[in-house]
């Protein structure tokens, strides 16, 4: 149990250094950006220009800076987006439900499908049905989420709509239901793959296992066998890649969201990067990183957890 | 080819086995001679590694289309730019979005996949795109590998200490995400295709440096590291000419699947207006172009799609291919 604490600090101390590095990186990075940050408007007075850095603190050295933005940060204080003078934690606030609410209905959807798929292709190994949900798969690892979502757009959105007559799927935004499908899938598309490959893999191992020749003989039903016996125990390596995914889901959306134009984070991510608002940059890759390092962390616990052949001895694999 | 080494043996005339005493004459022997050489010599010509891998990799029909597939659009992300007559920024603003297969106003000459939104040839752009994005994703991936064999096969071979600060650095590195912290870098770098490909590989490497570490720590107890130990070799003489080499197939497959990923990233930024600096085309900005008009000309996107949809699915295949023809599981 002891070993099982340690680890648990261990990666925790990681994970907290990991962030330390980040915040220093990213706040470095705009050190190096073009430009200064009151530059934009017209000419101002010198003494104005001194008055505001004093009030942003950049009149001090960066070294300082640094120490105060990584203190400001951990309180959650990421300053001030200075062309629309909002908080950069307020912007936040307010954009990052929208993409949490769209990344949960993707990571849902390529889950359930994903294994789903995996599950069918690995029971009817060599068949028809192997075949298309495998080659499913390797078009959803090979079509970028953006072309996908252009795709949909095109079909589903706008030419079923010239076709019926009838809005089935919303082409942008992201008001009622039918505005989400769209969106949610072209997200997933790419995570369902991997998770269905992984989990046929997993399936194949699992089946051939004498546990399940156990079951059969004890004349279990088919469906028994793989819903019960087999599935949870395939599903293991499955949720190993749930950092990962969290992170395809999380970035993806940087792209995703413009195409369909929803008010989520990542759309002001990207706008702030076109329009170098380093403020607004640095507070949102500072808050990405530290949601994904802790959905990493997150995942390795539970894994540990829930998986009583994982040896909790840190580190070494 | 089997040599002259097993001689037929000559009969003679007046072959007796025993005489009258029972016990056997020497003259019934006859000295073949045991020629050293040929005893050395070996049966069948020797099988080098790739060559093995080549003819496994033969026998499979999807490896072999798709490497004929990306041959071929290597072949024209090679040559197709010399061989348009329209350049890739030439701009004519009097025809725009051309359908495919539509002369030009001006010279007459075919514009075999139309023209985009300023007028420019498609077709010459997106085999100009094919070669940007190409060459970023194949610097990019034989960039990784480089430095995740040499970091990777240091921290395996010294393992204790050296492993462990090493491996650690890799665990902070690869705790950031890669997506962000290439955003972050090509925001503050110039876009040319020198820094977009420092950008992908500065944090890229660390997959691969896990994945040879790990292969390493399992072979270096083995009997012929052991041998090449204590005949005085080096330890970069070691992990490059004994260890790597034994790990050449996890690179391989690994080098294939990595290629489509640096295509997909590069595709991605430049949707994020971090791609490479216009006019310059690549399979990205193509796509971010077309991605506005969809709407008006879906074939523009679907061709510069097609084009990276195919290239992904061909190397990521290939990858797959490759993997079960390097597994020592399925040697026969």
């Amino acid at each position: 149990m002891s070993n099982r604490i340690r680890y648990i600090l261990k990666r925790i101390i990681y994970s907290f250094i990991t962030i330390l590095v980040l915040v220093t990186i990213t706040f470095l990075l705009m050190q190096l950006l073009p430009g200064e940050p009151f530059t934009a408007g017209k000419a101002l007075p010198d003494s104005v220009m001194q008055a505001l850095e004093k009030k942003y603190g950049l009149d001090k050295p960066v070294l300082q800076q640094l120490f105060i933005y990584i203190g400001n940060a951990l309180r959650g204080d990421f300053g001030i987006s200075i062309p629309d003078g909002r908080a950069v934690t307020e912007v936040i606030a307010e954009a990052f439900p929208v993409s949490f609410s769209l990344g949960i209905r993707a990571l849902l959807f390529a889950f359930i499908m994903g294994i789903l798929l995996g599950v069918v292709a690995a029971v009817k190994r060599g068949t028809v049905w192997d075949s298309a949900a495998m080659f499913l798969a390797l078009v959803g690892v090979s079509v970028p989420s953006f072309i996908m979502g252009a795709i949909l757009q095109y079909f589903l959105g706008l030419k079923l709509y010239q076709a019926t007559g009838v809005q089935v799927f919303a082409v942008i935004g992201w008001s009622d239901f039918n505005s989400k499908i769209l969106p949610a899938f072209a997200l997933a598309f790419g995570s369902m793959a991997t998770v269905s490959r992984l989990m046929r893999t997993s399936m194949l191992d699992v089946l051939s296992q004498d546990y399940i020749k156990t079951a059969k003989a004890k004349g279990l039903s088919q469906r028994q066998i793989v819903w019960k016996h087999a599935v949870r125990n395939a599903v293991m390596p499955v949720v190993t890649v749930m950092g990962p995914l969290v992170a395809a889901v999380l970035t993806g959306a940087f792209v995703v969201e413009n195409i369909f134009s929803i008010p989520g984070l990542g759309k002001y991510f990207v706008t702030s990067v076109q329009t170098l608002n380093y403020t607004m940059i640095a507070g949102t890759t500072v808050f990405y990183g530290i949601f994904l390092i802790l959905a990493n962390l997150v995942v390795d616990l539970i894994y540990g957890f829930i998986d009583p052949r994982i040896k909790l001895t840190g580190g070494k694999e | 080819m089997r040599k002259k080494n097993n001689k037929t043996t000559v009969q003679t005339e007046k072959y007796t086995p025993y005489d009258v005493s029972g016990k056997i004459s020497s003259d019934a022997f006859e000295v073949l001679g045991a020629d050293v050489k040929s005893m050395e010599s070996l049966a069948r010509p020797s099988v080098s590694f790739m060559k093995d891998a080549w003819n496994r990799i033969r026998k499979s029909k999807v490896a072999v289309i798709c490497m004929i597939i990306l041959g071929l659009i290597i072949l024209g992300a090679i040559f197709c730019p010399m061989l348009t007559p329209f350049s890739y920024s030439e701009q004519n603003v009097a025809f725009q979005n051309k359908p495919i297969m539509s002369p030009d106003s001006v010279t007459g000459q075919m514009h075999i996949f139309g023209t985009d939104a300023l007028g420019r040839d498609v077709f010459s752009r997106v085999w100009y795109g094919a070669r940007i994005s190409l060459t970023v994703a194949i610097a990019v991936a034989l960039i990784d590998c480089l430095v995740g064999v040499i970091y990777g096969g240091i921290s395996g071979y010294f393992g204790g200490a050296v492993d462990n600060v090493m491996m650690r650095i890799v665990e902070i590195i690869s705790g950031i995400p890669y997506l962000i912290i290439v955003i972050l870098l090509m925001t503050v770098m110039e876009r040319g295709l020198g820094t977009i490909i420092v950008a992908y590989s500065l944090t890229g490497w660390t997959g691969m440096a896990r994945l040879v570490r790990g292969q390493i720590v399992g072979l270096k107890e083995q009997e012929f590291v052991i041998a090449a130990k204590s005949m005085g070799a080096s330890p970069a003489r070691i992990i490059g000419k004994h260890l790597v080499p034994n790990v050449l197939s996890v690179i391989i497959v690994n080098i294939t699947l990595d290629i489509p990923n640096v295509i997909f990233t590069e595709a991605f930024l430049s949707m994020l207006g971090l791609g490479i600096a216009p006019p310059k085309s690549s399979w990205g900005i193509m796509a971010n172009d077309a991605i506005k008009i969809f709407q008006m000309f879906p074939t523009q996107l679907v061709i510069v799609a097609l084009f990276i949809c195919v290239t992904m699915l061909s190397f990521n295949l290939l990858g797959d291919q490759l993997r079960d023809a390097f597994d020592p599981k399925l040697r026969r």
